[in-house]
């Protein structure tokens, strides 16, 4: 294991063009172990911190706030294990995945944790089916243990939109690898750790393609894999919300809540949506949220 | 006809031809064919094999659903219509992968070529953020980061039988065998007329040449249409035929000269015979001439002088004053005289047989047979004669009594026999038959070298009287057989 850790003085360091400056702040980041995909998330973090570069030696100057930035959730659970007292942002790191780990935390250590999650906000999804099918469908969502508190954000979002929904639930493994049929017109995936993981999600996708059913998911991957179509954050969408949201701790001296990504996109796999004959406009293709040019 | 068939000697060219020209292209017909079933069968099976692999993990890839599902309706319908339709393919049975049969179509039969494949259940490799180690990223692809897992889930089963598609192969192969050979009989029948036209005219032509040569008539019609090797087999036919008849020509002339030489030769042979049979004759009758002559000399001058002092010796003996010892001497020249006068008389009976004369044939031999028996006490002389045996006189029966008395003479001197019998019969075109047996220890009658003079003057005799000698000798005794004309022809 190779931890990296840096105590960075914010104010005086060489910030990065889009950087602010604001109240002197301890920033740091904790990772897991080393892998691609995690080089890759640290190569993007140090642009777009690049006081995390410079090593500090020893712990934050006095006076100062620190704030440990955890890279996925073996850096969240490293921060949890390791960082005592510090504030702890988690990046790339899904809802369920975070809320499972604060479940295991008492809830003063939770106080000192928020969260840019990996996954759009069943808003966003919401929004993207109401884009997709242009009129008023059946949305099916199914929950499961993971994935039961986000049934009233989806309810507000689908109420919202004025979209009906038809939900499921599922106990852990007892899905499988199939999928109920809800009677929906489109199905609504979220990151439920026991219902869309790499066994079942060939066969979700198979069974949704014969029921003439298009799946909205929320990753590339998804879109990629079979998912008709995906609202996603992409890496430098979640690190775009993390500067802002860095910025804002320095700003306020609080933590916020955790949050779903500020920033988002779609991804639309224009085979399945050709089989299941849907017309994908440049709208849809056009629909997300990204910083303005004057942010970047 | 079948069993010619079984003789080629008997075969006539035309069925020769016939055989020559259909049976190696029948052999090669059926070897061909043989083979080309075979490597059809054995090609048919690799495909047929090869086709169930392919059905099998074609259908494989697309049963995953099936098996997951237990769910087959779906494939039900399209593997119903594919067993239906896809030559061969006889049944298929998807099993999930605790061997429960998820779908069966069609019918298992032992024999059927059967080829399995595993249903995969490939897990996607899209991030679904729930890898507890790695950062959820959203990212379109994302193989690198969660490389995704095979799973077999279960089994595809193709049960395919090669028959019908090796029976429609034998089908057609049939009728592609059925096509040939009615070509090649059409061709074959073509070519046979074409070689009846071209070889059987020619053939039958030198067939008839050799079997006119053969009945030895050499006058070959020459046929000139021929040409090439045929005009060449004809013209040594007819060279052939020519120098057997200049041959034949030749061998007769010299036949007739060496005939007519040898008919040359045999009549001087036969004059030259027939002059020693007169000499021999003639010698034999001067010999009886001169012995007669002896003989009468003897009787006549000889014994009357013996007479003659036997009665001046008689005369001294009788004499009343005669000295004993004169009468004595007298006595003994009286007794030398007897013998002497015995021996006379019995030199004339060997040289002239007077009994022949006054007697006859008959009665002299048997004196003679007589004479012999009381001589030889150790063997015993007979003689048969039959009844009605002629009177033969002169020089013929001087010839036969000399033939009798020159076998018994060689019987006493060298058989050592114990039985003798003289034989005298004539028949009714007067052949007389003299046969002389002994059961001596006979003799070897083809060693002439030692043939003593008495057998050769029984020979020239014979021949001089144009009789046949014939002697048969061996261990169990000897047979001497004459036969001769009772009068000389």
């Amino acid at each position: 294991m190779q931890r990296r850790q840096w105590l960075v003085g914010m104010g005086c360091a060489a910030w990065s063009p889009w950087a602010r400056p604001i109240a002197p702040i301890g920033l740091r980041v904790v990772a897991g172990e080393q892998s691609t995909a995690q080089l890759q998330v640290l190569e993007a973090l140090y642009q777009r911190f690049p006081a995390l570069r410079t090593p500090v030696p020893s712990g934050p100057p006095r006076g100062k706030r620190e704030l440990v930035l955890a890279v996925g959730p073996a850096g969240l659970r490293k921060a949890a294990k390791e960082e005592d007292g510090a504030h702890i942002l988690s990046l790339f790191t899904s809802g369920p995945s975070f809320h499972e780990m604060m479940g295991t935390l008492p809830g003063e250590v939770r106080s000192r944790f928020t969260a840019i999650f990996a996954e759009p906000s069943p808003a966003q999804q919401i929004q993207l089916i109401d884009k997709l099918f242009g009129k008023r469908v059946v949305v099916g969502v199914l929950f499961g243990s993971t994935t039961a508190y986000l049934e009233p954000l989806v309810q507000r979002a689908a109420q919202t939109a004025k979209l009906q929904l038809r939900i499921a639930r599922h106990d852990a493994g007892g899905a499988g690898r199939l999928l109920p049929d809800l009677g929906a017109d489109v199905l609504l995936a979220l990151p439920d750790r026991d219902l869309y993981n790499a066994g079942s999600l060939h066969d979700i996708l198979e069974t949704c393609y014969r029921r003439n059913l298009p799946l909205v998911g929320y990753s590339a991957g998804l879109a990629n894999a079979g998912a008709t179509a995906c609202a996603y954050a992409s890496m430098t969408d979640v690190l775009w919300h993390a500067v802002e949201m860095v910025d804002d701790i320095a700003l306020k001296g609080t933590l916020p809540e955790p949050q779903f990504p500020r920033y988002w996109r779609v991804a639309v796999n224009d085979h399945v949506a050709r089989s299941l004959n849907l017309v994908i406009d440049d709208a849809v293709r056009a629909l997300g949220h990204q910083p303005s040019s004057e942010a970047r | 006809m079948i069993k010619s068939l079984f003789q080629p000697w008997r075969w006539r060219i035309t069925t020769q031809l016939l055989v020559i020209s259909v049976v190696p292209a029948c052999l090669m017909l059926l070897f061909t064919n043989v083979y080309l079933y075979q490597a059809a069968r054995d090609e048919v099976v690799h495909d047929v094999t090869r086709q169930a692999r392919l059905i099998a993990s074609s259908l494989a890839e697309s049963s995953s659903y099936a098996v997951l599902s237990g769910n087959a309706k779906h494939l039900e319908k399209s593997l119903t219509r594919l067993v239906a339709t896809q030559q061969g393919v006889q049944a298929i049975r998807i099993i999930d992968d605790t061997g429960t049969q998820v779908l069966k179509v069609g019918r298992e039969e032992e024999g059927f070529i059967e080829a399995a494949a595993p249903v995969v259940f490939d897990q996607l490799n899209a991030e679904t953020f729930h890898d507890p180690n790695t950062p959820h990223v959203s990212v379109a692809d994302a193989r690198e980061r969660h490389p995704g897992k095979s799973e077999v889930v279960g089994e595809v089963r193709v049960s395919m039988s090669a028959e019908p598609i090796i029976a429609l192969k034998r089908q057609r192969l049939l009728w592609a065998t059925l096509l040939v050979l009615l070509f090649a009989l059409g061709s074959g029948a073509l070519g046979l007329a074409m070689a009846l036209r071209l070889l059987h005219r020619p053939l039958k032509g030198f067939v008839n040449a050799l079997q006119q040569i053969k009945r030895g008539d050499y006058d070959i019609p020459v046929d000139r249409r021929l040409r090439g090797e045929w005009a060449e087999i004809q013209r040594v036919i007819c060279a052939m035929a020519l120098a057997l008849k200049t041959s034949q020509q030749a061998l007769e002339q010299k036949v007739q000269q060496r005939t007519k030489e040898l008919n040359e030769v045999l009549q001087l042979a036969n004059e030259a015979n027939e002059d020693k049979r007169r000499l021999i004759n003639r010698g034999n009758d001067l010999i009886e001439e001169v012995r007669r002559s002896i003989a009468m000399e003897i009787h006549d001058s000889f014994n009357a002088s013996i007479i003659t002092v036997r009665l001046w010796t008689g005369a001294i003996i009788a004499k009343p004053n005669a000295d004993p010892e004169t009468v004595h001497l007298a006595q003994r020249i009286m007794t030398a005289l007897d013998e002497l006068y015995q021996s006379a008389r019995h030199m004339i009976k060997q040289m002239h047989p007077e009994v022949l004369e006054t007697l006859g044939l008959r009665a002299a031999i048997q004196e003679m047979v007589r004479t012999l028996d009381e001589a030889h006490p150790e063997c015993e002389f007979t003689l048969s004669v039959d009844d009605d045996f002629p009177k033969v006189g002169g020089n013929r029966a001087i010839a036969v009594y000399r033939l009798v008395q020159e076998a018994l003479s060689n019987v006493v001197k060298h058989a050592h026999a114990s039985l003798t019998q003289v034989t005298l019969a004539c028949d009714a075109a007067g052949l007389i038959r003299i046969v002389v047996e002994d059961n001596g220890r006979g003799f070897d009658i083809h060693d002439r070298a030692n043939e003593g003079v008495g057998l050769i003057g029984m020979r020239e005799r014979v021949s001089g009287a144009q009789g046949v000698l014939q002697i048969e000798s061996g261990p169990q005794g000897t047979r001497i057989a004459i036969a001769l004309m009772a009068t000389p022809g």
